[in-house]
């Protein structure tokens, strides 16, 4: 006797011929969205691809130059510092930022008084553009009339420290501009968490688990697909950091807060289209090999429940 | 065959995705802004994009500067201002090239990309036949402007300048009131007398109030000014010249010494207002600072700063800041037709017109050295301290140098500079090693 699988098995490798009619409408309906896809993100992204291999302008005909935006990217004063803060700062978007959303996520979980004025009040940084909050650190980090500086002050009268313009406090300002900004972490998890079903908190409970063993035990491990997707979008979000960057430090002092996207505004200020574009490629594929790890390490296309 | 019911909505609902995306991806096709002219009755009417409109600070005279030709040329002209924020101004400039749909008259652009691209990529008309039957105007425009605006083969395609503005310094006597004839002191001499005044700068953006100072610094070095005019044909990639390291010394111990509070990472604004309440004494910028200090803006005047206690000057030796070699505002789009290119030419003509540059030099300061001023003129500068110390600075042996930032690649003007400058006045770096850093950075930004 056939299985029901195979049976569906069957069914599946053999249309009817209602669903070979409907399959016209489908493609013509996903039409419009491949027509959008391939103009707006395929093509441009492959010709990123194509002119990062040659000396171009922006606007003379590209000319084929290899390796050698390549070469003089690796070979530049800004790259292996540029690469060192992408990794330091995608560790703390792992472990503090996304952190503390998850911190925060499973203390508004637990439901204690004024939690939803709490969650609303958490949400308001992340209605204020990024460039907005990179301006309001330079007046909190102001050496003269910031408020951290002023604070300090109370205790070390004699204190002064620029922090946005002196090594090694530049690459901390700058990372506190987004450290704790982690509201999307918290919605997301937040979510997960209350998608858990009760029964198996009961059952946990019954079992004489409590406290930090229910969330070790239960509700982390439930909630690993949203924290995968936090520390995916925290990370690739510090790939792409631009404005906190440029509107403070603007990769200095020196090249101490440098980025590959300072490094990328760089090449097409002075029309180095091919080279930029080669820094947009590396941009492009330490976000894929991001994804990949993440995904593996998160085990994403698993799920618990 | 019968469309079914069924199909039929489905089509109707395809062939609406199908529209919103062609809408979408552009597909409309229709005319660009800023480009071609629409002819009702008679009228040539053109747009033209420009970021000295609405709030911008050049939009006071600008703007009714356009309102006056349109008056003047109402049965023949219209010109109506798209307006475009500076800061992304140039790079919409490139893109209605890149799309073939750059304006009649078109306000200027990135210099690099003017000189490297548009012309060389025969986007702009050449107006040297133009120039050569208009006596009026060419006597106007500048020597050097002229000189440089000209190709080899005689060719023109940017109306060269007919005013310099040049940049000196301003002080507020209220704070510091020199009593000697500062057009008679050396750079050391000022530098003595100003002794331990604070002097407002900025390092933030792209440093421009530093680099301010540090180009009449290197201009007063021997060999400097030279060294600066260089950076006209060719950018100055090396640094590690004993003109820019002297000057960079003594910008050093300005920086550490004479900075007004908050000069490390303050942007222009910030310099300004350290001006303007009284918590520096010096600041160095251009004749467009004078609407600043206009009574009619004392409400950004605090700590009892007055904007009648400024002066202004030309530095040391006559000399005053300003690319004079340079590309002028306008050029004219080679895409024009005769028409457009008959109003360019007759806009064009109406700006350099006397009265106008009379009234552009009242409204933002400068100098028109080869036009001979109206008595009202006269009277009306007058009127404002600044400039009238500046016009008065302004003479036949005065030198002009260029911005340093105007002299080196982009992306150090723009960032290395203002990056680099902390170190400096921190001590972090020393003038050499500051001069190496700038010198490393040109000369990657020189790759191909």
């Amino acid at each position: 006797m056939k299985s029901v699988a195979a049976s569906l098995r069957g069914r599946r490798s053999r249309p009817t011929s209602l669903e070979r009619n409907n399959y016209k409408w489908v493609y013509l309906f996903l039409l419009p969205t491949l027509i959008v896809f391939v103009m707006f993100y395929a093509a441009p992204i492959i010709q990123v691809f194509l002119t990062s291999f040659t000396t171009w302008n922006g606007f003379t005909d590209p000319v084929f130059s290899g390796l050698q935006n390549y070469v003089n990217l690796v070979n530049s004063r800004g790259f292996l510092l540029a690469m060192q803060n992408l990794l330091y700062w995608s560790l703390l978007a792992t472990f503090v930022h996304v952190g503390f959303g998850v911190l925060v996520a499973f203390v508004l979980f637990q439901k204690p008084h004024g939690w939803k004025l709490a969650r609303a009040v958490f949400m308001i940084p992340n209605v204020i553009s990024a460039a907005a909050w990179a301006m309001i650190y330079r007046f909190f980090f102001n050496n003269d009339f910031g408020v951290l500086n002023t604070v300090i002050r109370f205790v070390i009268p004699d204190f002064t420290v620029q922090w946005f313009y002196e090594s090694p406090w530049a690459f901390w300002a700058v990372a506190f501009t987004w450290m704790f900004y982690a509201v999307i972490v918290t919605l997301v998890v937040l979510g997960d968490l209350m998608n858990i079903p009760a029964e198996l908190a009961e059952a946990a409970r019954i079992d004489g688990a409590s406290g930090w063993r229910l969330i070790r035990d239960i509700q982390l491990p439930l909630c690993r697909s949203s924290i995968g997707t936090s520390v995916i979008v925290s990370v690739t979000a510090r790939i792409a950091m631009y404005e906190q960057i440029a509107l403070t430090t603007a990769g200095g002092p020196g090249n101490d807060t440098m980025s590959l996207s300072i490094m990328l505004v760089n090449g097409i200020m002075d029309y180095r289209y091919g080279y930029a574009n080669a820094i947009g490629v590396v941009m492009f594929v330490i976000g894929l090999v991001v994804l990949a790890l993440i995904n593996r390490a998160f085990r994403m296309d698993e799920s618990d429940l | 065959m019968s469309i079914t019911r069924r199909n039929f909505v489905k089509t109707s609902i395809a062939a609406a995705g199908t529209a919103v995306t062609a809408g979408l991806v552009g597909c409309g096709g229709g005319g660009g802004q800023g480009e071609g002219s629409q002819q009702a009755g008679g009228v040539v009417e053109i747009t033209i994009p420009s970021y000295k409109t609405g709030e911008n600070v050049g939009a006071v005279f600008f703007e009714p500067q356009v309102e006056r030709f349109n008056e003047k040329y109402a049965d023949k002209y219209h010109i109506t201002l798209e307006s475009v924020p500076q800061d992304g101004f140039n790079d919409r400039l490139k893109q209605l090239a890149q799309q073939n749909q750059l304006p009649v008259l078109v306000q200027g652009g990135d210099i690099d990309w003017q000189t490297d691209i548009a012309f060389p990529q025969g986007l702009a008309y050449d107006i040297s036949g133009w120039l050569n039957d208009h006596p009026e105007v060419k006597d106007l425009v500048l020597d050097d402007a002229l000189a440089y605006c000209t190709n080899d083969d005689g060719t023109v395609y940017s109306m060269p300048l007919p005013t310099v503005r040049p940049t000196g310094y301003y002080w507020n006597t209220a704070m510091w009131d020199p009593q000697v004839d500062l057009s008679t002191l050396s750079m050391d001499e000022l530098l003595a007398e100003i002794g331990d005044q604070k002097i407002a700068f900025s390092t933030a953006e792209n440093g421009w109030v530093c680099s301010l100072f540090l180009t009449a610094l290197v201009a007063a070095e021997e060999g400097g000014a030279d060294w600066l005019r260089g950076g006209v044909e060719e950018k100055i990639v090396d640094f590690n010249q004993p003109a820019f390291i002297s000057a960079v010394t003594t910008l050093q111990q300005l920086l550490q010494n004479n900075a007004a509070p908050n000069s490390v990472g303050a942007t222009y604004a910030d310099a300004e207002n350290a001006f303007l309440s009284s918590q520096a004494a010096i600041i160095s910028n251009g004749p467009w600072m004078s609407s600043s200090l206009d009574e009619a803006n004392s409400a950004n005047w605090s700590n009892g700063f007055d904007g009648a206690n400024v002066h202004a000057a030309l530095w040391p030796g006559q000399m005053g800041i300003a690319n004079t070699s340079s590309l002028g505002e306008w050029w004219i789009s080679a895409a024009a037709s005769d028409e457009e290119k008959q109003l360019a030419e007759d806009f064009l003509a109406f700006v350099y017109s006397p009265e106008e540059i009379e009234a552009f030099l009242l409204a933002e300061g400068g100098d028109a050295p080869k036009l001979t001023y109206s008595e009202n003129f006269k009277e009306e500068q007058a009127k404002t301290q600044t400039l009238a110390d500046l016009s008065a600075d302004t003479t036949a042996e005065t030198e002009f140098v260029p911005c340093i930032l105007d002299m080196i690649p982009a992306s150090v003007a723009n960032s290395d500079f203002g990056r680099e400058l902390p170190q400096l006045a921190n001590g972090t770096y020393t003038p050499e090693q500051f001069a190496q850093a700038l010198t490393d950075a040109a000369q990657e930004a020189s790759l191909a």
